[in-house]
C-alpha cells in the first residue's frame, strides 16, 4: 500500500483514527483536552426555526381540521336546507297545479255560469257558416292545379 | 398499656397468600370476561351500541300523478299531517280532547275515546292540512304528536275517478281503476336516512350520516280528455232520463290510434232517479247487441268473397230454422234485396241467409279476429271483461243466425265499438288504449308495450262497409244518427235483453230491450267513433229512437270539440253544388 493509500483509508476510518488518539489506561491521568465546539449558527437558526414550525403546525393543524369540518358541516346544514327548501317548493307547486286542476273543473265553471252567473244551455248549436268566397279567391283557387 | 400483638407469620403468610390469590384470580376474571365479550358477544354488543347511537328514518315515496290527454291532472299526492296521541302521556284527556276537538273538526267524545286507549299509539286524525296541524302543535299538548304523510287527492268529479282513474286504500295503494292496473308503476320506492344521534334521539352534527333519498313513482298519462268526459257524461245523463233507460254507456275513441277519448255509465237508482255511475260497465258489462253485429257480419262476408255490395238474395219475411222462427221487423212479400239494402232495412233474414252461405268456421274466425271473447285492453282498466262466444264446436244449428243478428253472444260496449274502428280504420285493428305513456320519475318512457296493429279485413271491404254504415244513415235506420255537413257511418241494434232467469219472455210476455248505435265519422276519413248503449229505455224499444239521437248529440259535440272538419261546406250543401 502507498503512503497515499494508507492515508485515504486512515481518513475514511474514524474509528481507527480515535482509537490511535485515546490515551493508554496505563498512563497518568492528564485534563482531556476538549472544548465545547461553536455550532455553526446557521445550523442553529434552522433547529429553532424547525422546532417553533413543528410547535406551530401541532396547534395549526388541528386548528384546520376543525376549521375544514366547520366548513363541511355548514356545507352540509346549507345544502340539507336547499333540499328542504326545494321539496318544500316542490311540495307547493304540487299543491297549486292541485287547485289550478280544481278551478278549471267544468263541472266547477258550469256550477259558476249557472248559479252566479244565471247563464242557460243553448236549446240548440248553431252552426256558423263560412263566407262566401270572394270573386278573387275564387279566381285563384281555380288557378290552382 | 397493653402493646398491640402483631400478626404472627403464619397468618402474615396467609394474608399474603389471599392477597396473591386476588391479584391473579381478579385480573384473570376481568381478562376472561373482557375476551368474552370481545369476541364471544362482540356482534351482539356492537349491534346493540350502534341500535342506541344510530336511527333509521323512513322517507315515504310520492305516488306518482296521473293525467288526462291534455295535461289536467287527474289523480296527485300532497303532503298532509296525521295527529297522533301517546295515550301515555296525556295528562288530562278530558281537557285535551276538548282543545283539539274545535281544530281537527271533530267531537270531544270521539277524540276522547282514542286518548284513553290503551297502548303508546292512537290515530286521532289522519291526513289534515298544514294550517291545521300547525294549530294543533300551537296547542303544545303532551302526548300529541304529529307526522307527515302523503294523501291522495282527485281534482276531478268522482265520475272521472270512477271510470278511469280509481282508487287508493287508507295506506295509499291502488284498488281500483288506473290506480290498482298500474300500482306497481305508480308506487315508487321509499328511502332511509340512516344517522348518529345522542341518548335523546337528536341527530349528531359530526355523526355518521346516510340518505338514500326516496324515488317517486311514475307519471300516468291516460287517453282521456276530462273536459270532454263531462260532456260526454251530461249528454248520456240528459239521453238516459228523457228515455227513463235502466242505464247508458257511452265510449267516443280515436280509431287511427285506438285512444279511447271518454267513457260514461248513467245508472238508474231504486227511487228512480238517474245519476253518472263510477262502475265502468263500457268494459266491465257485456250485452246482446242486436242488429249493431251486422256490421261485422257482413264485413266477414265481403271480406270472405261471399258476396258484394250489390249481391243479390231472395228475402222473405220470414223463416225457420230447426225449432226457431226468425222473421223481420216488419212483414213484407217476398223480395230480391243486395247487401246494401239489407243492411239499410236491417233485415234480419237477409243477414240469416249471408252468414249461413258464409259457413261457421268462416264467421267464427272473423268473430274471433274482431276481438269477440278477447280483452282488449290487456289489464289496463281492472274487470274488463272478455264477453261470451261459444266455440264454433259447440255451436247449435240456429247459433249463426242468431249471433249474425247479435243475439247468443255477449260483448262489452268496447269491444262492440271495437268492430266499427276496424271498419274505420281500412281493415286494420289498432288495440284500444287508455294509458298512452308512463314516464319514471327519471324521465324514462316505461309504457307497456301493446299489440301491434293487425289487418282484420281487407281495405276494399272495409271502404265497401263504410259506404253501406253511411247509406244506413243517410237514408236507413240510422237517420236520427245523422250530423250537420258530416257524413256518418253507423248502424242501429235493438236486441232483446235476456232474463237472469234465462230467456227472453218474462212471465206476463214481455219482453225487455236494449238498444245501441255505434258509427264513426265522417265516414270518408274517421276521426272519431262513438257507441251509445241504453238498457231497457222506456219511451221506446227501437234504437232509432233512443240511441241514435244520443249518439247524434254526443258526436255534434265531439266535432266541435276536437275541432274536425266538416265533410261538406254547408253552403256547398245548400246551394246544392
Amino acid at each position: 500500500m502507498s503512503p497515499a493509500n494508507s492515508i485515504a483509508a486512515a481518513r475514511k476510518s474514524g474509528n481507527a483514527r480515535t482509537s490511535a488518539s485515546r490515551p493508554s489506561p496505563s498512563r497518568a491521568p492528564s485534563k482531556p483536552h476538549l472544548e465545547l465546539a461553536p455550532q455553526p449558527k446557521r445550523f442553529r437558526k434552522l433547529f429553532i426555526a424547525g422546532v417553533t414550525l413543528g410547535l406551530l403546525g401541532l396547534v395549526a393543524i388541528p386548528f384546520a381540521i376543525v376549521l375544514l369540518h366547520a366548513a363541511l358541516l355548514t356545507g352540509q346544514r346549507d345544502l340539507d336546507h336547499l333540499r328542504q327548501d326545494l321539496n318544500t317548493q316542490l311540495e307547493l307547486r304540487q299543491q297549486l297545479l292541485f287547485e289550478r286542476s280544481l278551478a278549471v273543473s267544468p263541472q266547477r265553471i258550469i256550477t259558476i255560469a249557472r248559479d252566479r252567473l244565471g247563464m242557460v244551455s243553448a236549446e240548440n248549436i248553431v252552426y256558423l257558416q263560412s263566407a262566401a268566397p270572394s270573386a278573387s279567391t275564387s279566381l285563384a283557387t281555380q288557378a290552382t292545379p | 398499656m397493653e402493646a398491640r400483638q402483631l400478626p404472627s407469620l403464619s397468618s402474615r403468610k396467609r394474608l399474603l397468600a389471599i392477597g396473591a390469590v386476588m391479584l391473579l384470580v381478579v385480573p384473570g376474571i376481568l381478562f376472561f370476561r373482557l375476551q368474552y365479550l370481545q369476541f364471544a358477544e362482540a356482534e351482539v354488543l356492537v349491534q346493540r351500541g350502534e341500535d342506541q347511537r344510530f336511527q333509521t328514518q323512513e322517507l315515504p315515496a310520492r305516488r306518482g300523478d296521473i293525467y288526462d290527454s291534455q295535461g289536467n291532472l287527474l289523480a296527485t299526492s300532497l303532503i298532509r299531517y296525521t295527529i297522533w296521541a301517546d295515550p301515555r302521556r296525556v295528562k288530562n284527556p278530558a281537557d285535551t280532547a276538548e282543545r283539539l276537538a274545535a281544530p281537527l273538526g271533530m267531537e270531544a267524545s270521539e277524540i276522547l275515546s282514542q286518548l284513553t286507549t290503551s297502548g303508546a299509539f292512537s290515530y286521532i286524525k289522519r291526513r289534515v292540512p298544514e294550517p291545521v296541524e300547525q294549530e294543533v302543535a300551537s296547542l303544545e299538548l303532551d302526548g300529541i304528536h304529529s307526522y307527515k304523510e302523503y294523501a291522495r287527492r282527485y281534482p276531478t268529479r268522482r265520475t272521472v275517478r270512477g271510470s278511469f282513474v280509481g282508487f287508493v286504500g287508507n295506506e295509499e295503494q291502488g284498488l281500483g281503476g288506473i290506480e290498482f292496473a298500474f300500482d306497481e308503476q305508480l308506487v315508487g320506492k321509499p328511502g332511509r336516512i340512516y344517522l348518529e344521534g345522542d341518548p335523546l334521539g337528536n341527530p349528531i352534527a359530526t355523526g355518521v350520516r346516510r340518505e338514500q333519498p326516496a324515488v317517486p313513482g311514475a307519471s300516468v298519462h291516460l287517453s282521456v280528455h276530462a273536459p270532454f268526459q263531462y260532456q260526454t257524461e251530461q249528454i248520456l245523463l240528459k239521453h238516459t232520463t228523457e228515455t227513463n233507460s235502466l242505464s247508458g254507456t257511452a265510449i267516443v275513441m280515436e280509431p287511427s290510434s285506438g285512444k279511447i277519448l271518454s267513457m260514461a255509465t248513467v245508472d238508474r237508482d231504486e227511487e228512480g232517479n238517474h245519476e253518472i255511475s263510477e262502475e265502468n260497465r263500457s268494459v266491465t258489462w257485456t250485452f246482446e247487441p242486436g242488429s249493431a253485429m251486422k256490421a261485422l257480419t257482413f264485413a266477414a262476408v265481403l271480406d270472405s268473397g261471399t258476396g258484394t255490395p250489390e249481391s243479390v238474395k231472395e228475402v222473405s219475411a220470414s223463416m225457420r230454422i230447426y225449432d226457431a222462427t226468425f222473421s223481420d221487423h216488419d212483414w213484407h212479400p217476398t223480395l230480391y234485396i243486395d247487401i246494401t239494402e239489407i243492411m239499410r232495412t236491417s233485415s234480419n233474414i237477409g243477414t240469416i241467409l249471408w252468414a249461413r252461405e258464409m259457413g261457421n268456421d268462416v264467421f267464427y274466425q272473423y268473430l274471433r279476429d274482431f276481438g269477440i271473447s278477447s280483452e282488449l285492453l290487456g289489464g289496463a282498466l281492472p274487470g274488463e271483461s272478455p264477453g261470451q262466444l261459444l266455440e264454433v264446436d259447440d255451436w247449435s244449428g240456429t247459433s249463426a243466425a242468431t249471433i249474425a243478428l247479435g243475439q247468443g253472444v255477449a260483448l262489452t260496449p268496447l269491444q262492440m265499438l271495437n268492430v266499427y274502428n276496424v271498419i274505420a280504420n281500412r281493415g286494420v285493428y289498432i288495440p284500444p288504449k287508455v294509458v298512452t305513456e308512463v314516464t319514471s320519475a327519471a324521465g324514462l318512457d316505461i309504457t307497456p308495450e301493446t299489440a301491434p296493429p293487425r289487418g282484420i279485413i281487407s281495405q276494399e271491404a272495409a271502404a265497401e262497409m263504410t259506404e253501406i254504415l253511411s247509406v244506413v244513415v243517410d237514408s236507413g235506420t240510422g237517420i236520427n244518427a245523422a250530423v250537420p255537413y258530416y257524413r256518418v257511418a253507423g248502424k242501429t241494434g235493438t236486441a232483446r235483453k235476456p232474463l237472469p232467469t234465462g230467456g227472453y219472455e218474462d212471465a206476463d210476455g214481455n219482453y225487455r230491450y236494449i238498444t245501441t248505435f255505434a258509427g264513426f265519422l265522417p265516414a270518408e276519413n274517421p276521426a272519431i267513433s262513438l257507441i251509445v248503449v241504453l238498457e231497457e229505455p222506456q219511451n221506446s224499444i227501437y234504437a232509432s229512437q233512443t240511441s241514435a239521437p244520443a249518439f247524434a248529440e254526443l258526436a255534434q259535440e265531439a266535432v266541435r270539440h276536437f275541432h274536425i272538419p266538416p265533410s261538406e261546406r254547408p253552403d256547398e250543401e245548400e246551394s246544392g253544388e
